[in-house]
């Protein structure tokens, strides 16, 4: 009786005592918590995080917009006229687009870095930059293009000019041969060049 | 910045304005609601985990939003879902808070464009007061969006309403 008493006792510590093992133990090892705001950690290697756009080497070809599957990046482009100088990206290929419109919507954007494989100059990649909160989620809409409003309508309304140039040109190239080459334009044409 | 700043040489005394106590006190113990929805959940259990320790920052989750100061909205919200934080917000006490954590919660995420069970931002249903972007958000990343909202609630008045 008494004998069971103690037996009971001495396993009740004992359990304890190896139930507290690990807890002991730990009291031993160096804390692992990283004192984040003073602390870093490194990030890995190809870590996706943010997105940066290089826009003297964009040639707006919209196909990191294709890419992306939840088509958080806007593009729009104008094409240039002739005498523009538009530039040329670092690997040499010569720019015909002005990019007036180049967004990313960080709010829905999931870091698949699909948009960075096809980009035919690497101009659109990852940054290591994580920590962007905003109080504001219009904040989290990054407009890369580098162009000013007044530019974009100034690029726009050439770009308009020479259609409207071209449009008249063909008019008028339409407009001409009538009097000259008689009624039937076309089918005659062939049928005589066949013959 | 901080309150204690403020005290007299012998360090007994702390002199402070009822809005610096307030904010202070709030600040720096935002009890979260134990709440998580999808991936991002996750993370944020990660962030309360040793490596990152949220309790260094005095967020303990609880379990009843009546007890909790901060929702983190951390996943996809479905719009059955909806329905059921609205409830959880509208339980909780002023003042509260809402930090909106990853695309899903922010805009609808991967599902903004053609996700039909998809609520399309967490700010349809509830005001949020920090985004934190990414998906899901590093843990650094989510603890940034804390600290930021720690920064909000500093400069936070009693007279003036905010969010």
């Amino acid at each position: 009786m008494i004998k069971q008493y103690f037996l009971n006792t001495w396993s009740g510590i004992w359990t304890v005592l190896v139930g507290m093992k690990i807890t002991f133990k730990h009291l031993f090892t160096p804390s692992v918590t990283i004192q984040y705001p003073d602390v870093k950690v490194e990030l890995p290697e190809r870590s996706r995080n943010r997105l940066y756009v290089n826009m003297d080497d964009c040639i707006g070809c919209d196909q990191c917009a294709r890419a992306c599957p939840v088509s958080c990046i806007e593009i729009e482009t104008v094409k240039s006229v002739p005498g523009d100088e538009v530039g040329k990206t670092s690997n040499g290929k010569k720019k015909a687009l002005w990019v007036t419109k180049f967004n990313i919507d960080f709010a829905k954007c999931c870091c698949c870095q699909l948009c960075v494989f096809p980009c035919p100059t690497e101009c659109i990649k990852m940054t290591s930059i994580y920590e962007f909160s905003e109080f504001e989620r219009d904040n989290l809409l990054y407009n890369f293009a580098t162009l000013t409003p007044a530019e974009v309508d100034e690029k726009k309304d050439s770009y308009a000019k020479l259609e409207a140039e071209k449009a008249a040109q063909k008019a008028a190239a339409a407009a001409e041969p009538k009097p000259v080459a008689a009624p039937a334009p076309e089918k005659p044409k062939e049928e005589s060049s066949n013959n | 910045m901080g309150l204690l700043d403020k005290e007299f040489s012998d360090g007994n005394i702390v002199i402070t304005k009822t809005d610096d106590l307030l904010n202070w006190a709030r600040l720096s113990s935002l009890w979260q609601v134990g709440f998580g929805l999808a991936c991002c959940a996750i993370e944020m259990m990660a962030t309360s985990a040793s490596h990152y320790d949220f309790d260094r920052f005095g967020v303990i989750p609880r379990n009843s939003p009546r007890q909790a100061d901060v929702i983190i909205i951390s996943g996809t919200v479905t719009l059955k879902m909806a329905q059921r934080i609205k409830r959880l917000y509208e339980q909780m006490p002023d003042p509260k808070y809402v930090i909106s954590m990853g695309s899903c919660s922010n805009c609808g995420g991967p599902y903004w464009d053609h996700g039909y069970h998809v609520l399309k931002g967490i700010d349809r249903v509830i005001p949020v007061d920090v985004y934190v972007p990414g998906c899901p958000p590093r843990p650094e990343a989510l603890l940034e969006g804390l600290l930021k909202l720690q920064e909000k609630i500093r400069n936070e008045s009693t007279v003036k309403k905010s969010a």
